[in-house]
C-alpha cells in the first residue's frame, strides 16, 4: 500500500465533514445575523476599533525586530539538547558562552533604552 | 521517499522567484522578502541533500540553522535601515532613493 | 560520537582565539559605550585599540604554535599574515576615525564596536577553509558595515548608502549561500579543498552543479570586492557612507574578499575558471580606470580607483601559486596604507558636514597646508604606481607574478590601464599644488586638524615610502603567508584520502 494513502483518506474525510457540516447548517440553522456582523473580523471577543490597515507606532517594529533576533537564536538550543549527553561538560560550557553573548546583546538593548515603551 | 531531484527543482524555482522579486520589485521591504526567499531556497537544498550526500552526519541540517539565524539578523538590520529611511522620506520605493547617482 | 579530546579542544580554541578575542573586545566596547556614554569619546577608541592589539598578540601566538586545521578554520601562516594586515587596517581606521567621528557627532560606543565586529568577520573569512564558515565570516563582516554606512543618521546620503549596500550585499550573500548549497549537494562536502578535490578525481558525477555553485560563490565575492560587472553599488555607497567608514570598507572589506578568493580560487576547475577570472580582471581594470577619469567628487574618484585596484589584485589571484598570492598580500598592505592616507586627508579637507568633497574645492590647498599637499601627493603617486612608493612595488610584484604564470596579455593591459590611472591621480595633485584658489568657490576646504590626525597622516605617508624602499623584507613575510596556503591545501587533501597509511602522516604534517 502506498504510504501516502492515509493522507488521501484524511483529505477526503475532512472535506466531506466540512461539506456535511455546512449543508446541515443550511437546513436546520436559524436565519443568520446581518451583514455588518458578518464582515467584522471577529465574531467573538473585543469589538474591533477602527481599521486594521492603519499606521502603527514605530515602537512596535522595534519590539518585533528585537523579538525576532532573540527568538531565532533559540533554534540552536534544539540540536544541542538532542546531543547534550554526548557532548557533556564541553557542550554545556559552549552553550553557556553562546547564551552569555546573547545576554550581552540583551544588556546592551536594555541599557540603551530600546525596551522602554515611552 | 521524495527523490532528491524534486527538492532541487523546488529550491531552484524558489531561488528564481526570489531573484525575480529582487530584480522586479521596487519596494525595499519586498526586495528584502525576496532575498529571504533565495536564502530559504538554499536551505531546502542543504536539508534535502544532508542525508544522501553525507550520511551519518547532520552537516546540511546544522548549516540550514546557521543560515536561518543569519537571515534573521540581516532582516532585522535591513528593516531598521528601511524604517530610518522611511522616517526621513516617507517613501521606501528604491527608484526614489536617488540623491546619489545610482 | 564521543566528546572531543582535551587536546583537540585546546587546538581548536587556539585556532579560533584571534577572532574570539576581537569579537569579545567588541562586546566589551559595546557595553562600555552603553554604560558610560559620557566617556565614549575617549574610552571606546582606547578599548578598541587595546582589543585590536590583544588580538594581534593572540594571532602571533597562535601562528607560532603551528596548529592543525580545526575542521572549519585553519591557522596557517596565510591566516596569520592576513589577520595581521586586517588588524593593522582596523588599528589605522580607529586612529583615522577619531577626528571624523568627533567632528560629525558620531561618537557613540557602537561605532568602534561595529567596526571591530566587522574586522573579526574579515578575519574569519580569510581563516575559513569551509564555505559555510566563510559565509558566517562574510555576514559578520557585512552586517555591521550596513549599519556603519548609515551611521550618520542626519544625512540622507548616508542612509541611502546604507540601503543600497544592504540590498545588494544581501543579494550577493544569497548567491553565496545557494552556491555553497549546490557545492554541498554535488560533492557532499562544504570544505573548499575537499570539494574541489572530489570533483577533480571524479568521485562524484555531478560536476556541472559544482561548477555552477562555484560560479555563484565567485559572483558573491566579486560583489564584495567590487569587480566589474558587479561594481555598481561601489561609487554610491562609498560616496554616501561616513568617510572613515568608507576607508574601512575600501580596505578591510576588499581585503577580506580577496582573502576568501585566495582560498576559493585554487579549488576552481582548470580552463573555464581561468578564462572567467581573466575576463573579470581585465574588465575591472579597464572600466574602473575609465570611469575614474570623469569623476569630480573625490570619494567617487577613490571608489573607482578602488575598483581598478581590485582588478590588479585579481591578477595575482589568477596567477596563483606562491608568487601570486604573496604579491596579493603585499599589494593589500600597500593599498591599505595609501588608501587610508588618501581618505585621512579627505576627512581633514572636507570639513564639517563633508562640505568640500569636490576635487575643485582643493585648489591651491598645498600652499595653505604643505603637510596636506605633500602627503596627498605621496598617496596619489603611490596609488598611480610611480616609483619609489609602495604602490609601484606592489604592482611590480603582481605583474611579474602574472607574467611568470603565463598571462602576458593581461599584464600589458594592466600596464596600459595604470598609465590611464596616472592621469586622474596626478590631476588631484595638480589641482592642489598648481592651481590658484578661487575666492568665490563653494564650500571651503579645511586645513586645520588635531595633532593626532596630522601624526597619522604623516605616519601613513612614511609607511607608503618605507613599504616601497624596504619592500623585500615585507615580501619575504608575505611569501611565508602564501606558502602556508599551499601547505594547508595539501594537508586538507591528505586528511581525506581513503588510504589509511596517509592519515597519520597528514596529521603530523599539519601540526608540523
Amino acid at each position: 500500500m502506498n504510504p501516502y494513502l492515509p493522507i488521501l483518506f484524511m483529505l477526503v474525510i475532512a472535506t466531506a465533514f466540512a461539506l456535511a457540516a455546512m449543508a446541515l447548517a443550511l437546513f436546520v440553522g436559524r436565519p443568520r445575523p446581518g451583514p455588518e456582523r458578518k464582515f467584522a473580523p471577529y465574531e467573538c471577543g473585543i469589538e474591533p476599533v477602527g481599521s486594521a490597515r492603519d499606521r502603527f507606532p514605530v515602537k512596535f517594529y522595534l519590539v518585533a525586530m528585537l523579538f525576532i533576533l532573540f527568538d531565532i537564536e533559540v533554534i540552536f538550543l534544539y540540536p544541542w539538547a538532542v546531543v547534550f549527553r554526548q557532548l557533556g561538560v564541553f557542550g554545556l560550557i559552549e552553550m553557556a558562552i553562546f547564551l552569555g553573548i546573547l545576554l550581552v546583546g540583551y544588556i546592551y538593548v536594555w541599557r540603551v533604552g530600546a525596551l522602554e515603551w515611552q | 521517499m521524495i527523490p532528491a531531484s524534486w527538492c532541487v527543482a523546488l529550491s531552484a524555482v524558489l531561488f528564481s522567484i526570489g531573484l525575480f522579486g529582487v530584480l522586479a520589485r521596487r519596494n525595499a521591504v519586498a526586495i528584502l522578502m525576496s532575498i529571504e526567499l533565495m536564502l530559504n531556497a538554499a536551505n531546502i537544498n542543504f536539508v534535502a541533500f544532508s542525508r544522501s550526500v553525507s550520511p551519518g552526519e547532520l552537516t546540511g541540517q546544522i548549516f540550514a540553522i546557521f543560515v536561518m539565524a543569519i537571515a534573521a539578523g540581516e532582516a532585522a538590520v535591513g528593516l531598521a535601515i528601511v524604517i530610518a529611511l522611511y522616517r526621513r522620506r516617507s517613501n521606501i520605493t528604491v527608484d526614489e532613493v536617488n540623491v546619489l547617482k545610482w | 560520537m564521543t566528546a572531543p579530546s582535551l587536546q583537540i579542544i585546546t587546538w581548536n580554541l587556539w585556532v579560533s582565539a584571534p577572532v574570539c578575542a576581537l569579537a569579545a573586545s567588541a562586546m566589551v566596547t559595546l557595553i562600555a559605550g552603553a554604560f558610560w556614554p559620557a566617556f565614549a569619546r575617549w574610552l571606546t577608541p582606547c578599548l578598541a585599540l587595546g582589543g585590536i592589539a590583544l588580538t594581534a598578540a593572540f594571532t602571533i601566538l597562535a601562528g607560532m604554535l603551528g596548529l592543525p586545521p580545526a575542521g572549519m578554520q585553519v591557522m596557517d601562516s596565510f591566516t596569520v599574515v592576513f589577520d595581521l594586515i586586517i588588524l593593522i587596517a582596523a588599528f589605522i581606521t580607529v586612529l583615522v576615525s577619531n577626528h571624523y567621528v568627533t567632528r560629525e557627532n558620531l561618537e557613540r560606543g557602537e561605532y568602534y564596536a561595529l567596526m571591530m565586529l566587522s574586522a573579526s568577520g574579515a578575519m574569519l573569512m580569510a581563516a575559513s577553509d569551509n564555505y559555510v564558515m566563510m559565509f558566517l565570516g562574510l555576514e559578520l563582516l557585512s552586517i555591521p558595515l550596513y549599519v556603519l554606512a548609515g551611521f550618520s543618521r542626519g544625512r540622507s546620503e548616508s542612509q541611502e548608502s546604507a540601503l543600497k549596500y544592504l540590498l545588494l550585499g544581501a543579494f550577493a550573500s544569497a548567491f553565496f549561500v545557494f552556491g555553497a548549497a549546490l557545492v554541498f549537494s554535488a560533492t557532499g562536502s562544504t570544505n573548499i579543498v575537499v570539494a574541489g578535490d572530489a570533483t577533480e578525481r571524479a568521485l562524484v558525477g555531478t560536476t556541472p552543479i559544482y561548477v555552477i555553485g562555484l560560479a555563484m560563490i565567485l559572483t558573491a565575492l566579486a560583489f564584495k570586492v567590487a569587480l566589474v560587472p558587479f561594481h555598481m553599488w561601489t561609487p554610491d555607497v562609498y560616496q554616501g557612507a561616513p568617510t572613515s567608514v568608507t576607508a574601512f570598507m575600501a580596505v578591510v572589506a576588499k581585503a577580506a574578499g580577496f582573502g576568501a578568493l585566495a582560498r576559493v580560487a585554487a579549488a576552481g576547475p582548470e580552463g573555464s575558471w581561468t578564462v572567467l577570472l581573466w575576463g573579470l580582471s581585465a574588465a575591472t581594470m579597464i572600466w574602473g580606470n575609465l570611469l575614474a577619469i570623469s569623476q569630480n567628487n573625490i570619494k567617487r574618484l577613490l571608489a573607482y580607483s578602488s575598483i581598478a585596484h581590485a582588478g590588479y589584485l585579481l591578477m595575482g589571484i589568477l596567477a596563483g601559486g606562491r608568487a601570486g598570492i604573496s604579491a596579493v598580500l603585499f599589494y593589500l598592505l600597500a593599498y591599505a596604507a595609501m588608501t587610508f592616507g588618501a581618505f585621512a586627508a579627505v576627512i581633514i579637507l572636507a570639513g564639517r558636514g563633508d562640505g568640500a568633497e569636490d576635487i575643485e574645492d582643493y585648489r591651491g590647498i598645498a600652499r595653505r597646508s604643505p603637510l596636506l599637499g605633500w602627503t596627498m601627493a605621496i598617496f596619489m603617486f603611490s596609488l598611480a604606481g610611480l616609483p619609489p612608493f609602495a604602490g609601484f612595488f606592489g604592482k611590480l610584484y603582481l605583474f611579474s607574478a602574472a607574467v611568470e604564470a603565463g598571462y602576458p596579455g593581461l599584464t600589458v593591459l594592466a600596464v596600459l590601464t595604470s598609465v590611464m590611472g596616472v592621469f586622474y591621480y596626478l590631476r588631484v595633485t595638480v589641482v592642489m599644488w598648481m592651481q590658484e584658489p578661487e575666492a568665490e568657490s563653494g564650500p571651503a576646504a579645511q586645513t586645520s586638524a588635531p595633532l593626532l590626525s596630522r601624526l597619522v597622516l604623516s605616519a601613513l605617508a612614511v609607511a607608503v615610502l618605507a613599504l616601497g624602499i624596504f619592500s623585500s623584507p615585507v615580501l619575504r613575510w608575505t611569501n611565508s603567508g602564501s606558502a602556508g596556503l599551499e601547505r594547508s591545501a595539501e594537508a586538507a587533501i591528505q586528511m581525506t584520502l581513503p588510504e589509511p597509511t596517509n592519515a597519520p602522516a597528514a596529521l603530523s604534517g599539519g601540526s608540523r
